[in-house]
C-alpha cells in the first residue's frame, strides 16, 4: 500500500484493511487496502467488474463485507451505519429517484432523511437546476439528472462524497460542469471519493489514484506518479493503409493496431522515430496524421493488466 | 417520524400521478360500481340469507302453526337460528340482546295469549324486533311482517272473520323495512376488490420498481431505515385504500341510495383486514418476483382465480365441489362475506371465525414468506 502524501500528517477521513467481498464463488473484493485524506479526491479505477462498485457499496453502507477493517471519521466501524450516513453524501452509479415526483420534492424528501443539512434551493442554484424545480424527475436529461444527483448527495453537508461514475454517458459539456462543481467542492475541504473509468476525468481531477483489477488494488499514487512508474516511454501514433506485418516484425511486442490507426510504443524517440520514417520512405508506406503523444493512465492501465480500462 | 411522513406523502404522489394506476386503482372500481349498478340497480336481493330467532310464547296451537307457515313461506330465504317455547324475562332479554349483537338479523316474539286472542277474534299484535338502519336486519323483519299478514289472511279466510286477524309491531325500528338491492349486495365486494387490486398490483409495482432501477438502494444510503422505507409505503397505501373505500361508499350511498354502516367497528376490522391481507399479498409477490415484468404476471396469476372465485360481484353459492373448496380457501370468499356480514347485509355460508381465520392465515403466510425472500438490494 503506498502513502497517500497529500496531506501528511493530517489523519485520513477513511482507511480500510484487507477489505474482501464474495458473492458466492466471485471474490469480487479481495484483501483491498487503501487510505483516503480529508481535503482530497481519491480516484478508484477499474474496469467494469474491477470490484470497485462493491468496494464503493460496503463503504456507502449499502453492503456488508465478508472480512477486513473500515475506520471512517477516526472511527473503527464494522459496518457503516446510520451515524456514518449521515455524514456522508453519495451518487451511485445505478441510483434513480421516483421519476413522478418534481425536483423539489425530491430534494425536500431527502433532506427531511438528515438532522441537519443545506438549503435545497441553493443547492439547484449550485447545480444549474433553479429553473428545473418544478419539472418532473422523469423529464430531466440524462445530465440533468445527474446534477440532480450531486445536489442530493450535497443536502446534508456531507464531509466525504462517494461519486460512483459520477459522469457516465454524459456529454463533454455536461462533464466538464460537474469536473468544475467538484473542483470548487475540494476548495471547500470537502473529500470526494471517486470511481470512474474515464481515464480523462482521473487525471484532471484526482489528488490520489487506485488502480483496481479483479477485486484487487494493482496500483496506487498520483497520477503522474502513476504514469512516471508505470507508463511506457513515449508513444508515435499515425494511420497507414498499407499491410504493417513488416512493421510488426521491426517492432515486435510494441506496435498495436486499432483500425486504420497504429500506435508504436517507443524508448528511445530519436532513435524508433528515424528508424519508422526510414521504412515508410523505403516502403513507399503513407504515414497519415502522425503524432507523438506521452502517456497517460489508460496506458498505465494497458502496461500493468494487458487490458484497456473499458474493455 | 418527519422523514416517515414525507415519504408517505411522496408515495401518495406518484400514486396520483401514475396514470394506469389512476384508472386502475382509482377510477375502475367506481366504474364497475356504476356499471354494475346501473345494469342490476333494480334487481332486490330477494334471495338474500337472513338468520331468525322464534319465540313461541303461545301455549296454544296457533303459536306452532304460524311458526310451520313461516317455515314454509320464507324458509328459502331465511335461516331459523332457534326457536324457543315459553316467554319469560330472561328468554326476551336474550333474545333481545341477540339482534342487538348482530347474532340474529330479527327475531319474532308471538305472545302468550296468541292461540286465545285469535280464537276469539281479537286482533293480536306481534313483536318483531330487528335492528336499525342494517339492511340484512330490514330485510328479515320485512320478510317476517309479510309473512305474518299473509299468516292473518289465510287465517280469516278460513275462519270467515273480517277484522284484521294478526298485526306486526316492530320494535327498534330506525327506518322503513326494506329489502337489500343488488348494489348494497356488491357495494362491499367492489371495496374488497378495490383493496385487493391495490395491494397485489400497487405494492409490487412500486416496490419491484424501486428496487429494479435504483430508487430504493438510493433511499438506503442516506440514514433512512428499510423499515422505516415499508412502514411510509404501508401507511400512504393504507390511507389511499381507505379514501378509495370511502369514494366508492359515497357513490353508493348518493348515486343509489345504499345505507351501510362502513365506520361500525366490525366493518372497519373487516376493511383493516382486507387491506392487511392484500398488502401482504403485494409483499409476497414482489418477494417473489425478480422484474417489474415478473411481478405483474405474478399479480395476475393472483389476481383472475381469487377474484372470480371470491363472490365479489355475485353469489356463488351452487358452484361444483372443487370449486366450493377453492371457495372456501380463498381469503377475498371470507373478507367478502364478513364484511357484508359485518354491514349486516347477509347471513354467512361460513362461521364467523372463518371469515377471519382464513384471510388471517394468507396474511401470516405471505408475510412470513415475504419476509424470508425479500433481498432489498438484490444482495444474498
Amino acid at each position: 500500500m503506498g502513502v497517500n502524501p497529500v496531506n501528511f500528517g493530517v489523519p485520513p477521513i477513511l482507511r480500510v484493511r484487507d477489505l474482501r467481498k464474495a458473492y458466492g464463488q466471485i471474490l469480487a473484493v479481495n484483501g483491498v487496502s487503501f487510505t483516503v485524506d480529508a481535503g482530497t479526491i481519491f480516484s478508484l479505477l477499474g474496469p467494469n467488474g474491477a470490484g470497485k462498485t462493491t468496494t464503493v457499496e460496503i463503504l456507502e453502507g449499502l453492503r456488508l463485507p465478508d472480512a477486513g477493517e473500515i475506520e471512517l471519521f477516526g472511527e473503527e466501524v464494522q459496518r457503516v451505519g446510520r451515524t456514518q450516513k449521515a455524514r456522508i453524501g453519495v451518487v451511485l452509479q445505478d441510483g434513480a429517484f421516483e421519476p413522478l415526483l418534481r425536483v423539489h420534492e425530491v430534494l425536500n424528501l431527502f433532506r427531511s432523511f438528515f438532522q441537519k443539512g443545506q438549503d435545497p434551493a441553493a443547492l439547484l442554484e449550485l447545480v444549474g437546476l433553479a429553473d428545473k424545480a418544478r419539472a418532473l424527475v422523469k423529464t430531466l436529461s440524462g445530465g440533468q439528472k445527474q446534477r440532480l444527483a450531486l445536489a442530493i448527495a450535497l443536502l446534508n453537508d456531507p464531509e466525504l462524497l462517494f461519486l460512483d461514475e459520477p459522469t457516465a454517458g454524459l456529454d463533454p459539456q455536461a462533464r466538464r460542469h460537474i469536473w468544475g462543481i467538484l473542483e470548487s467542492l475540494r476548495a471547500q475541504g470537502k473529500t470526494i471519493f471517486l470511481t470512474t473509468h474515464y481515464m480523462e476525468e482521473a487525471e484532471a481531477l484526482s489528488d490520489w489514484v487506485c488502480i483496481m483489477d479483479h477485486g484487487k488494488i494493482i496500483a496506487e499514487g498520483t497520477p503522474r506518479e502513476l504514469v512516471s512508474r508505470f507508463g511506457p516511454a513515449t508513444f508515435v501514433e499515425f494511420e497507414t493503409p498499407t499491410a504493417i506485418s513488416p512493421l510488426s516484425t521491426c517492432f515486435a511486442g510494441r506496435l498495436r493496431q486499432d483500425g486504420e490507426r497504429m500506435s508504436l510504443e517507443v524508448e528511445d524517440l530519436g532513435r524508433d522515430l528515424s528508424a519508422l520514417l526510414s521504412w515508410a520512405a523505403e516502403q513507399n508506406v503513407p504515414l497519415r496524421n502522425l503524432v507523438i503523444r506521452q502517456p497517460n493512465l489508460e496506458d498505465v492501465f494497458l502496461s500493468l493488466t494487458g487490458r484497456r480500462l473499458r474493455d | 417520524m418527519k422523514a416517515v411522513l414525507t415519504l408517505a406523502a411522496a408515495f401518495m404522489r406518484t400514486s396520483l400521478r401514475e396514470r394506469n394506476a389512476l384508472f386502475w386503482f382509482w377510477l375502475f372500481p367506481l366504474v364497475l360500481l356504476g356499471l354494475l349498478g346501473a345494469i342490476f340497480g333494480a334487481v332486490e336481493r330477494g334471495e338474500l340469507h337472513v338468520d331468525i330467532a322464534l319465540v313461541n310464547g303461545d301455549s296454544g296451537p296457533l303459536g306452532h302453526e304460524l311458526i310451520g307457515f313461516l317455515h314454509s313461506v320464507i324458509g328459502e330465504n331465511a335461516r331459523f337460528v332457534y326457536i324457543q317455547e315459553g316467554n319469560g324475562e330472561e328468554r326476551l332479554a336474550s333474545v333481545r340482546e341477540d339482534v342487538e349483537e348482530a347474532r340474529v338479523h330479527a327475531a319474532l316474539l308471538i305472545p302468550p295469549e296468541f292461540s286465545r286472542q285469535m280464537s276469539a277474534g281479537i286482533p293480536t299484535r306481534i313483536e318483531i324486533l330487528y335492528r336499525r338502519g342494517e339492511a340484512g336486519s330490514s330485510t328479515a323483519a320485512s320478510l317476517l311482517a309479510e309473512a305474518l299478514e299473509e299468516f292473518g289472511r289465510n287465517y280469516l279466510f278460513q275462519s270467515g272473520g273480517l277484522a284484521k286477524a294478526v298485526e306486526a309491531q316492530t320494535c327498534l325500528v330506525g327506518g322503513e323495512a326494506r329489502t337489500v338491492s343488488y348494489v348494497e349486495f356488491v357495494l362491499p365486494g367492489v371495496i374488497i376488490m378495490a383493496f385487493f387490486i391495490a395491494g397485489i398490483f400497487n405494492v409490487p409495482n412500486a416496490i419491484v420498481f424501486a428496487k429494479e432501477v435504483g430508487i430504493l438502494k438510493r433511499y438506503l444510503a442516506t440514514p433512512l431505515l428499510s423499515w422505516q422505507y415499508f412502514f411510509a409505503f404501508f401507511l400512504s397505501a393504507l390511507f389511499l385504500s381507505l379514501l378509495q373505500g370511502g369514494a366508492v361508499w359515497a357513490l353508493g350511498r348518493f348515486a343509489f341510495g345504499t345505507r351501510l354502516p362502513l365506520l361500525r367497528p366490525a366493518s372497519l376490522a373487516f376493511l383493516l383486514l382486507a387491506f392487511a391481507t392484500s398488502v401482504a399479498l403485494g409483499l409476497l409477490i414482489s418477494a417473489l418476483a425478480h422484474t417489474h415484468q415478473g411481478a405483474m404476471a405474478l399479480a395476475n396469476l393472483f389476481n383472475l382465480p381469487l377474484q372470480f372465485l371470491g363472490g365479489l360481484y355475485f353469489p356463488i353459492t351452487s358452484l361444483p365441489k372443487p370449486l366450493q373448496i377453492l371457495m372456501a380457501v380463498n381469503p377475498l370468499t371470507h373478507l367478502a362475506e364478513g364484511l357484508r356480514a359485518a354491514l349486516g347485509l347477509s347471513a354467512r355460508t361460513f362461521p364467523a371465525w372463518a371469515n377471519f381465520l382464513v384471510p388471517l392465515l394468507w396474511l401470516g403466510v405471505s408475510v412470513f414468506l415475504a419476509v424470508r425472500r425479500i433481498h432489498i438490494l438484490g444482495e444474498t
